[in-house]
């Protein structure tokens, strides 16, 4: 079964002259997958996260998420589907500052409904799972670059989402870090999680057992690593 | 998978104020700062309010303790609008009114005081003279700064008690018969000064002498210009219904009665009228608290677009963003109406003392204050939280 099915989509960004970022991209992702986007700068890896994570509307195509068309749904049921089908994880880990490591990784469940005392245990077993156990009373400013992002992949994983979205994770750290970054990421996947990384890194892509190359907002090459 | 089709995305309202007071603590000189203008204005508020209230507390605390069963009759205007006078006759009638305890009138005497002949007669200090009945001291409750009142005895003779302001204008504070002050072209000695009557304050500028005297050398008439009454309690009612026909039986509608406690709380009200100029710079306050606070918040929002794309991205409605910022804003405007109330209230407390008034800060005026105060809050934040709310959330995170 495919987790995620885009239909010829395409993304215009408005502007003088418009910028056509993603060119009638059609890509299935299957559940169980570890797949990579590369390209170079500019060649819509981005965009098509955005558009996978439903972050972003595409301008024409269709994007359906486990078996569901999205075009149609309103902001809310977006809203809904972040919340429970898929985990972001960003370059820049976007952790909100004043909060400890537990509340940021909590903060993930605070749109579920769950109460406070839940959701705090259950950022509490997260963070464990990504080995920052001994962490979780930390504010990201306390944390080396590896363990925020780790603290970002608990977050995007308290709430057992379907698929996984990386966009560079691996961008801000230092190799050592960034292996252990990768490490998390592989694990999950062997977990069953569909993990989706936007990347140029070669080695992130050599971990992924799908390639996939834009250029120009199209896909030019789709495969599994060699 | 099947979570995706039941699931919706929504918050619990008890998470809104942790949220928010997180979000506030995160920038604590920011999040004073912003709420001093708000508390500045809630504590003019609440101290002009308060000390109004303790000042008419006070007032009627004070009246309430020397009896607010004194009446006051007057002649009032007839029909034609001609001013008309008592009947000599009137404070006697009132007396025999059943419930009356005592009736003492004062009466006109065409005559001024000075404090010796060389003085011009021009110069009257702006004090009256009357002929007064020696029970008036108890029907006032007026008390005698030093001396004594007029008796039967002194009042046959040229003897005469001053009111507190007209003996201060006069420049006598002794009342031992050995001053004497020059009246009606007269020689009169100086027997009482009065401490100022509360009830009848219209007395602290008078001179008073006795009904036989004024008559023999002054050539006064008995007509009653004033008729204080004082009657039991329980029985106001029927004494104020009586007492037009006992005053002037002939024409009772000319007679005019009214209740000098009333009266002076009405004033008192009158006077305080003026704290209006308060209340509206109170009132800009807290304006420029407001602005300050949606200033601010367009600010926070600004800073916080990755939150706020990250919230987004965690499933967060706009509905759920908006509100984030709006409780922001309403804690922030409660911490400084909460603030502003307390000084407000410590203001009013430390004013009423010095006065040696007990302090009187109404609940209604501190809940109106904090309820004003967590609505220019919400209006605060109205605009900023739906800035934040309509943040396209890939462009917050930056993935465009």
């Amino acid at each position: 079964m495919n987790v995620i099915e885009l239909t010829a989509v395409s993304k215009t960004h408005a502007g003088s002259p418009p910028v056509t970022a993603l060119h009638e991209v059609t890509l299935s992702v299957a559940a169980g997958e570890f797949a990579a986007i590369t390209g170079p700068s500019g060649s819509g890896k981005s965009t098509l996260l955005a558009i996978v994570g439903t972050l972003e509307r595409p301008s024409a195509g269709t994007v359906r998420l486990a078996g569901r068309p999205t075009d149609s749904l309103p902001d809310r049921e977006l809203c809904a589907i972040r919340a429970a089908v898929i985990g972001f994880v960003f370059q820049q880990f976007h952790l909100v500052p004043w909060l400890t490591a537990v509340d940021n990784v909590a903060t993930a469940l605070l749109y579920r409904g769950m109460p406070a005392g839940r959701r705090r245990r259950a950022a509490t077993d997260a963070l464990a799972d990504v080995g920052l156990a001994h962490r979780i009373g930390h504010r990201p400013a306390e944390l080396s670059g590896g363990e925020c992002q780790r603290v970002a992949i608990a977050r995007a994983m308290v709430g057992e989402p379907a698929a996984l979205l990386a966009d560079e994770p691996t961008g801000s750290l230092d190799t050592a870090a960034g292996q252990g970054v990768l490490a998390v990421l592989a694990e999950l996947n062997s977990r069953g999680t569909t993990v989706i990384v936007v990347t140029h890194d070669p080695e992130v892509a050599g971990r992924a057992g799908r390639v996939i190359r834009l250029r120009d907002g199209q896909i030019v090459a789709d495969g599994s690593a060699a | 998978m099947n979570a995706a089709t039941g699931s919706r995305s929504t918050m619990r309202p008890v998470d809104a104020l942790p949220l928010a007071v997180a979000g506030l603590a995160s920038r604590p000189l920011r999040t004073l700062l912003s709420a001093v203008g708000v508390a500045i204005g809630i504590a003019t508020l609440v101290s002009v309010l308060g000390i109004s209230s303790s000042s008419r507390a006070q007032l009627v605390a004070q009246i309430d303790a020397l009896g607010t069963n004194l009446l006051t009759v007057t002649p009032g205007t007839s029909f034609s609008g001609e001013t008309v006078t008592l009947p000599a006759t009137a404070p006697g009638m009132i007396d025999r009114i059943g419930p009356v305890i005592s009736a003492a009138a004062i009466g006109d005497v065409s005559a001024s005081v000075y404090r010796s002949n060389d003085v011009p007669a021009a110069n009257t200090e702006a004090i009256t003279v009357y002929a007064a009945d020696t029970n008036l001291p108890g029907a006032v409750q007026a008390q005698l700064a030093d001396g004594r009142f007029l008796t039967n005895a002194t009042a046959r003779y040229p003897t005469v008690v001053l009111g507190a302001d007209a003996a201060t204008a006069l420049g006598i504070d002794r009342a031992d018969g050995s001053v004497q002050v020059w009246l009606g072209n007269h020689w009169f000695s100086v027997v009482g000064i009065l401490r100022p009557v509360a009830l009848a304050p219209e007395l602290d500028r008078t001179a008073l002498i006795g009904n036989p005297i004024a008559r023999h050398l002054l050539h006064a008439t008995d007509a009653p210009v004033e008729i204080y009454v004082r009657a039991s309690p329980a029985s106001m009612a029927t004494v104020q219904a009586d007492l037009p026909y006992a005053a002037d039986p002939a024409a009772p509608q000319n007679v005019s009665i009214a209740d000098p406690a009333d009266a002076l709380i009405a004033r008192a009200d009158a006077t305080a009228a003026f704290q209006g100029l308060f209340l509206a710079l109170g009132g800009i306050a807290l304006l420029i608290g407001g602005i300050g606070i949606a200033n601010i918040m367009v600010i926070s929002v600004l800073e916080r677009q990755s939150e706020i794309g990250v919230r987004r991205a965690l499933g967060a409605r706009r509905l759920h963003i908006a509100v984030q910022f709006v409780a922001e804003a309403v804690v922030l405007a409660g911490l400084g109406s909460a603030a502003g109330a307390v000084i407000g209230g410590f203001a009013t407390t430390v004013y009423a003392a010095s006065r040696h008034w007990a302090a009187v800060v109404p609940w209604p005026v501190l809940l109106a204050a904090m309820g004003l105060g967590v609505v220019i809050g919400g209006l605060a934040g109205l605009y900023p939280a739906l800035r934040a709310a309509r943040l396209a959330p890939a462009e917050a995170l930056r993935l465009r």
